[in-house]
């Protein structure tokens, strides 16, 4: 005889299913959208740490540099406070990397023996803005003909990221509110269709959770629904691209996605699609309840 | 139980529904409030459940001040007194037993206590055989025995009646009539707005006359005061 709050909501919700659809619609593309934005900003922080990790300032020696200059160098770097690693790179170990990088091309294996490739010493700067520092304290140094840096990688990558990550989020809250106002305007008008009952629930003394509580549930499943099936739609959408991301970020370790990722991803949209439902159902109850 | 004290109440239009109106009413009264219709009667249920605030004056209901009462506790005011409204205010997509049980669900109680509880009333009204059937299936005299129902389940202590006889004839509003009756001999205050003086004349009760907003009679007690 008692309807539960939530039975009353499910009522309410069968009762004009276009309603319904288009607000788990347009909750689910916000939320889609935010699931997309999410994996692509972790991605590109990845991909960042990534070549922040790898060498990124690298001297080349001269054919007859000693070992003790290639020592007083790697000294000096170490001590500098400004490098995460330094690495001795023999010539033999050049030629292996070499041939690693080139083996399925025998012309080119063939041509190339350990004596013609420089010894190097190859050096992660502890943060990306010391990179130029690093380089000319190794320019100078006896033994060394040649340093080469590339600080444009890196900060292109971290430009990238920083841009997709504004990006993301202007589109994320556009549609976010977006999402806010349908659901809004959705609560307003179950609301002004059951003003009568609504008004009888008053005056038989409900508290205004009562009275409340169905519609705020109503705006919050909205929220529930359209973060499951936004996450679902990016997980597919995953696997289908997984191949041809394989393919572009190469040796980048960006995939597979963790478990915990993925389920960090789909708590976090699950509490930002209660919060907008919520919050568009509660303005939508405000107003009613002040007139 | 309540207490009118120099209550006047004028709408925003300029219409002054009630004119320095000051009576009180004992608990477990049985009080007639008559007058023609646009007399005040209804605007002094609205009045007493707090639907709006008179423009001056007081309002007692149980000892409580209403006229200053927080809106938080209009609920718990609102519980104390079981209304019967002219226009029924009934759920027309609810069952009769539903509608009744909508007080007991506000309440918190239980599935089947509110079952058991609505069960008791409908006994209580005469309808029990007609829990499953909606307000649209019933006549009139038995769409009142529904909000008497539904206004007895939250057990308040006063019970208002707007013109519970008004549609009905003459054998169906008797009925009513004795049914409050034997509802304010269990224990309840009751106050029955009527225009119907024949009525009044028959069970020889309180009698409370309004005129354009002012108390013009108050006569005659049902001797429990």
């Amino acid at each position: 005889m008692g309807k539960s709050k939530l039975a009353i909501t499910w009522q309410h919700m069968r009762r004009t299913p276009y309603q319904a659809l288009a607000a788990s619609v347009v909750m689910t593309l916000t939320l889609f959208i935010a699931s997309v934005f999410t994996l692509v900003t972790l991605g590109s922080e990845r991909t960042l740490r990534y070549f922040e990790t790898r060498p990124q300032v690298t001297a080349f020696f001269v054919d007859t540099a000693t070992q003790e200059q290639v020592q007083n160098l790697t000294d000096l770097v170490t001590n500098s406070g400004l490098a995460a690693e330094v690495k001795f790179v023999s010539k033999e170990e050049a030629l292996a990397i070499y041939r690693e990088q080139n083996k399925d091309d025998p012309l080119l294996l063939e041509m190339v023996t350990a004596e013609i490739l420089p010894s190097s010493l190859e050096v992660s700067a502890a943060r990306v803005e010391n990179l130029a520092q690093v380089a000319e304290l190794m320019q100078g140094a006896e033994g060394v003909e040649e340093v080469v840096y590339q600080p444009d990688v890196v900060a292109q990558v971290s430009r990238l990221t920083k841009g997709l990550r504004f990006a993301g989020m202007a589109i994320l809250s556009f549609f976010a509110v977006t999402a806010m106002l349908i659901i809004m305007i959705i609560v307003s008008m179950r609301i002004a269709s059951r003003r009568d009952e609504i008004e009888i629930l008053r005056l038989l003394g409900a508290s205004n959770w009562y009275i409340r509580a169905p519609f705020w549930l109503e705006g919050a499943i909205y929220g529930v629904v359209g973060a499951v099936l936004a996450w679902g739609a990016a997980i597919v959408m995953l696997l289908y691209s997984t191949p041809a991301l394989l393919d572009f970020f190469g040796t980048i370790p960006l995939l597979p996605v963790p478990v915990w990722v993925m389920g960090a991803v789909l708590g976090g949209e699950i509490i930002f699609g209660l919060v907008i439902g919520s919050i568009g159902s509660l303005i939508a109850l405000s107003r009613f309840m002040r007139s | 139980m309540i207490v009118f004290d120099k209550v006047t109440k004028v709408f925003a239009n300029g219409d002054k529904a009630i004119d320095e109106v000051s009576f009180a009413i004992e608990p477990k009264e049985f009080v007639f409030i008559t007058g023609r219709s646009g007399a005040g009667k209804t605007t002094l249920l609205r009045l007493m459940m707090r639907e709006f605030l008179p423009t001056t004056g007081k309002i007692l209901v149980d000892k409580e001040d209403i006229v200053g009462l927080q809106a938080k506790k209009l609920p718990e005011l609102r519980r104390k007194i079981g209304a019967v409204w002219q226009d029924f205010k009934l759920l027309w997509d609810r069952t009769v037993g539903e509608n009744i049980g909508l007080t007991l669900e506000i309440l918190g109680h239980e599935e089947k206590e509110i079952v058991k509880h609505v069960r008791q009333l409908l006994e209580l009204v005469g309808m029990s055989n007609k829990e499953d059937l909606f307000p649209a299936q019933i006549s009139g005299g038995e769409l009142q025995r529904t909000v008497i129902a539904r206004a007895l389940a939250s057990k308040p202590k006063i019970l208002f009646a707007d013109e519970p006889t008004g549609n009905l004839d003459e054998i169906t509003a008797m009925q009513i009539m004795k049914l409050l009756k034997d509802i304010n001999e269990l224990g309840t205050t009751v106050l029955v707005a009527t225009h119907n003086e024949a009525l009044v004349e028959k069970l020889g009760k309180r009698k409370l006359t309004l005129e354009k907003g002012k108390l013009i009679v108050d006569e005659g007690t049902d001797g429990k005061k």
